[in-house]
Parts: structure tokens; C-alpha cells; sequence
């Protein structure tokens, strides 16, 4: 029996998969949100003697409705499972990144504000006043880096401060901005105390002002008919414009005063200078991929050797075959069809294991998001975000290797599209015999053959993008990219190992 | 004017936001509300706009852009 369920809850990019991972170590599990395809990941720490739960709650910018993560992680939230929800917000980016903390704001559950990255911060030269957030907000509030190892009691203590308050998020401030908005009043006087059962009548009027579907289909079902006209009579003009300004103004409220002011200068790094020039963007993008592909080889060809070792089992189990007499079939059957294909199985595995471990660690230090950027314009013709440029040329080595590395995908439909496609794109294999079957058939026509090929292939891609595009990836959840670079991290060895390690079990498993 | 019309290392006040609820709300949590003061970074044709706006750094799709009115700060 557990001590407490905990939630984590945070924008991509505020380190939550850092803490997750560094709390659970190798206790998690990962499996699928019931009816959806969204990843839900679930672990478990003991402290003190006690178990805690861990939840980490998909992905998600905001607590609105406009994504299955972002519905599960509203429902998830209410549904009481979880008895504190840890949000977690970038010190070195308060302004933008407490915006969650703001959207939960009259969410029923009780909750801690976990400011991570404090060594980015303090680089920086933004210095914290904790105690002074945790006065106006009335919940606990903690600094750290997750990345910090040694860091944790500070999260422990307050975890169990959190757990024993079970405290709420003080609105007042916030509820007086809100107030300013046309309509706002007149909306919320009609709807009850515990109307939607884990939302304040203020939260859910603010997402019915931003027009959340959800929230506005739900307060339709539980609201008197009469009550819920008069709600449908106020105009909802402003939208999520209007909550959005209120939001921030509070936060520049809350961070006036609790954060000195710093002037930091904004200037690309060298290595962005290359991936943003509007000519060398696409090669060292490409460059980029290449050597992360040799790079792989690295860590693969350690395997790959042991997978030779089945190739001396082999040879000693044909000669013992051989002098029982056994029938060549069967020795075929054995040697060439179970002992074989299991060293191949084998040496796939240490390829695949390289560019998991090559590409997770691309995403980890942030050349991905660079990557996506790039190629943006170009994968947004085929419905599929930056990203997937890489499983694509990773595929003219290997297309196993490609799929693989479509992990990074975020997107369920993107991910799948992309493997679909990848498919298409001729591997390494294809390539030692391309050339040299065409001369074979065509003499001086094999550039033409090679090139038609090559068109083939894109036309392929394109149809299959047409036929299964728009079942994956919906056109109405097809969004421009908006999305934020973050600044390069230092990689985590040790958690990026557990992540390979993990994702590997089940293959290790199968083939065994 | 639109975003993307800014030319690189200027900077512009946003005046107004428009586009569907899923957009409005995607943009707002990144913190591109009117009155967010950016700076745009790099403007290439067929690339993302990059802005720098509270303090990070924000890769835009240019169609998205068209959905962003500033207007620029001359300094």
C-alpha cells in the first residue's frame, strides 16, 4: 500500500521527464491511457520507508482541451487519483513558464509549485525568492535541478509539506483580472459551487470564455436550461486572448519583486548561427544525422561482435550434427534457420540500441528541436513535423534503424506516418545493389534508372501520405509549428542509459 | 502589420491575436499575448520565424504568423 499518489504536470521542456526518471529509476512502467493512443507512464519511489506513486501526466502547454494529453491530464486531475500534483515551471523562464501553474489555478486538487533548473537561473544571474512565491500563493514552493542528484531531500521535505496541507492556489489576485472581462461575472453568477465536480465556478468560466469545448458541452449538461441561456446570451468575443493577458498579469505580479530584473542579451549561439543559415541549415542538418548514424556504431559494435560469438555455436553444433548424423535437413533447419537468424536478431539489436541511445541523446541536448525547425516547411507538405526528416535519412542506412529513431516523434499519427513512409526510402542494403544491377540491365542508362527510382520513392512517400495522412493525423489537429528552442543541455548519462536500457527490455525479452 | 514582416533583430509589440480556439490557446501558453514585447530573431524565407519573447526562444510557423499583428518599436 502506497503512502501517497503524486501527479507531475509541466510544459515539454521544464524537465519533467528528468524528475520522473530520477524519482522512479528503473520502478516504472509504461503502458497506454485507456481507448487512447497517448503513452502513460507510471512509477513508483520509497522514502523514509514509505512508497509514494508517481504519475507523469502527458505532455501539455496548457490545461485546456485541445489534445487528447491535455484532456487526460485534465481528468486525471480531477479524478482525485492523484493526492498532490507537482507543477513544475523553468526558473530561468518564470515569465512564460509558470503560465501552467496560472490555467490550474482554481483546479480543486491540492498542489506544489516545483521551480526547476536553478542552475540555468542562476548562470543567468536570476536569483529566486522563494519564500516570497510561496507567501502569495499560498502553496509550497520549492528551487532545484533535478539534474542535481544530491538535490532531492529538498523535494522529499517538501512533498511531504504538500501532502500534509493539501493546499490550494490563492486566486484572489487572479480572480480580480478575470473580473475585468466582459461577460465574466454575469457567466460565473450562474454557475454553482461543484456544478463540474474538481473545477471552481472561476476556472470554469474562464475555459468557457475560451471557448473550451469540453468544459462548454459539460456545463450545457449539468446547468438548468434557463440558467444556461442566459450564459449563452453573453458573447464570448475575446476569448483566450482575454484570460491569456489576465493570466500573465498575474504572474508579472506574482515575479515583481520575488525575481531581480535581469537584461539578458539574446544572441544565437554559434552552433545556431549554422542550423538557422538559411543555406547551411539543411546540410549540417543532414551532416548532423550521418554522424549521429556512425555515431550509433559506437556503442552498437560491442554487440554486434558478441552476436558473432553465435556464429562459433553454430559451427560447433553443425559438426556435433554432423558426426550424429543427422538428416541435412534438419541440420539446415538448426544451424541456418534457429541458430542464425538468432545472431541476426542479435546484431539488429545492437544497431537498434545505437540509435536509440544516439538520437535520445540528440533530443536530450536539444539538437532535435533544431532539427524540426529546419525542415519544418518541408515535412509540413507530407503532414509530418521537422523531426521526422531524421528517421528518413536515418532509413537510407537501415529502415529497422529509422524506425527506431521515429521514437522522438511526440505525436502518436506523426510517429506511425513517419514509420509508414520511412519505408519507402531504399536502405543501405538496397543501395550495394542498386547500382550495380542497373549497369548490369541498363549500361549507361543506370544514372536514369537510379534517379526514376529515386522519384518513385518520393511519389510512393506522397501517396501513402495522401491515402493514410489525414486518418493519422487529423487536419484540425494540424497545427503550425509554435514551439519553443530550448537552450543546449548537458546530457544525462545515467538517465539516458536507463532510457535505452528500458525501452530495450522488451525486445531483449521477445527475442529470447 | 504581420510578425512576419518584422525584419530580423527588430522589435515589436504585439497588438493582436486571431485564429481558432486551438490556436488561440496554443499561443497564449507560450506566452505570445498582445501587449508581450519580442524581438525577432531570424526571418528567413520558407524557415520558421524565430522570436525571442519571455525570455525564450520561439520557432513560429510563418502561416501561424499571419495570425499575429505587431507593431514594431522604433528604437
Amino acid at each position: 500500500m502506497s503512502a501517497a499518489t503524486i501527479a507531475l504536470l509541466g510544459q515539454p521542456n521544464s524537465g519533467k521527464s528528468t524528475l520522473f526518471n530520477a524519482l522512479t529509476g528503473m520502478r516504472q512502467h509504461v503502458g497506454n491511457w485507456p481507448g487512447k493512443t497517448v503513452e502513460k507512464k507510471e512509477g513508483s519511489f520509497a522514502h523514509d520507508g514509505k512508497t509514494y506513486e508517481v504519475a507523469d501526466l502527458p505532455g501539455s502547454y496548457s490545461m485546456s482541451a485541445n489534445s487528447d494529453e491535455e484532456v487526460i491530464t485534465r481528468d486525471y486531475i480531477t479524478s482525485g487519483k492523484a493526492d498532490v500534483v507537482c507543477i513544475l515551471a523553468d526558473s530561468s523562464q518564470l515569465e512564460r513558464s509558470l503560465f501552467m501553474l496560472a490555467d490550474y489555478a482554481g483546479i480543486d486538487a491540492p498542489c506544489f509549485l516545483v521551480l526547476n533548473m536553478e542552475d540555468v537561473a542562476k548562470d543567468q544571474g536570476k536569483i529566486v525568492n522563494v519564500k516570497a512565491l510561496e507567501d502569495k500563493l499560498g502553496i509550497p514552493v520549492m528551487q532545484f535541478s533535478a539534474t542535481d542528484t544530491k538535490a532531492y531531500d529538498q523535494f522529499y521535505t517538501t512533498l511531504e509539506r504538500a501532502l500534509k496541507r493539501k493546499s490550494h492556489i490563492k486566486v484572489d489576485n487572479l480572480e480580480k483580472e478575470y473580473e475585468k472581462i466582459e461577460g465574466y461575472n454575469e457567466i460565473k453568477s450562474q454557475i454553482a459551487d461543484g456544478t463540474v465536480k474538481g473545477y471552481t465556478p472561476m476556472w470554469l468560466t474562464v475555459k468557457y470564455l475560451e471557448n473550451d469545448k469540453v468544459v462548454s458541452a459539460e456545463l450545457k449538461d449539468k446547468i438548468p436550461a434557463d440558467k444556461m441561456t442566459k450564459i449563452e446570451s453573453i458573447e464570448r468575443r475575446s476569448g483566450a486572448i482575454a484570460t491569456g493577458e489576465c493570466k500573465f498579469k498575474w504572474i508579472d505580479e506574482l515575479l515583481d519583486g520575488a525575481v531581480n530584473k535581469t537584461k539578458t542579451d539574446v544572441k544565437l549561439g554559434k552552433l545556431d548561427r549554422i542550423y538557422t543559415n538559411r543555406f547551411w541549415g539543411k546540410p549540417a542538418v543532414v551532416l548532423t544525422v550521418i554522424l549521429g548514424l556512425l555515431g550509433s556504431f559506437i556503442p552498437a559494435l560491442p554487440i554486434m561482435a558478441a552476436a558473432s560469438i553465435v556464429d562459433i555455436i553454430r559451427d560447433a553444433v553443425a559438426g556435433a550434427l554432423t558426426s550424429a548424423g543427422c538428416a541435412p535437413f534438419l541440420m539446415g533447419l538448426i544451424c541456418d534457420v534457429f541458430i542464425q537468424s538468432f545472431g541476426y536478431i542479435i546484431k539488429m539489436l545492437g544497431f537498434v540500441f545505437g540509435v536509440t541511445l544516439v538520437f535520445g541523446l540528440l533530443e536530450e541536448v536539444g539538437v532535435m528541436a533544431r532539427i524540426s525547425y529546419v525542415f519544418d516547411n518541408t515535412m509540413g507538405k507530407l503532414g509530418l513535423q521537422g523531426k521526422s526528416v531524421m528517421p528518413f535519412l536515418v532509413s537510407f542506412g537501415c529502415t529497422i534503424g529509422g524506425a527506431a529513431g521515429a521514437r522522438v516523434i511526440d505525436s502518436w499519427g506523426q510517429k506511425v506516418l513517419t514509420i509508414a513512409l520511412a519505408w519507402a526510402v531504399p536502405c543501405g542494403a538496397a543501395w550495394a545493389i542498386v547500382p550495380m544491377l542497373s549497369t548490369v540491365f541498363f549500361g549507361m542508362g543506370a544514372p536514369v534508372v537510379i534517379i526514376a527510382l529515386l522519384l518513385v520513392m518520393i511519389l510512393h512517400m506522397w501517396i501513402t501520405a495522401k491515402i493514410f495522412g489525414a486518418k493519422l493525423v487529423k487536419t484540425e489537429e494540424r497545427c503550425g509549428m509554435i514551439m519553443e528552442l530550448p537552450p543546449y543541455h548537458k546530457p544525462k548519462w545515467g538517465a539516458l542509459f536507463r532510457y535505452v536500457f528500458r525501452t530495450h527490455q522488451g525486445y531483449i525479452l521477445q527475442s529470447a | 502589420m504581420s510578425l512576419s514582416e518584422v525584419g530580423e533583430n527588430k522589435e515589436a509589440v504585439i497588438s493582436n491575436v486571431s485564429g481558432d480556439s486551438r490556436f488561440m490557446s496554443r499561443i497564449t501558453s507560450i506566452g505570445l499575448t498582445p501587449g508581450s514585447k519580442i524581438r525577432v530573431i531570424k526571418n528567413d524565407k520558407n524557415r520558421p520565424v524565430l522570436v525571442y519573447s519571455k525570455d525564450t526562444m520561439i520557432a513560429l510557423n510563418r502561416n501561424e504568423c499571419n495570425g499575429i499583428s505587431v507593431e514594431e518599436v522604433r528604437a
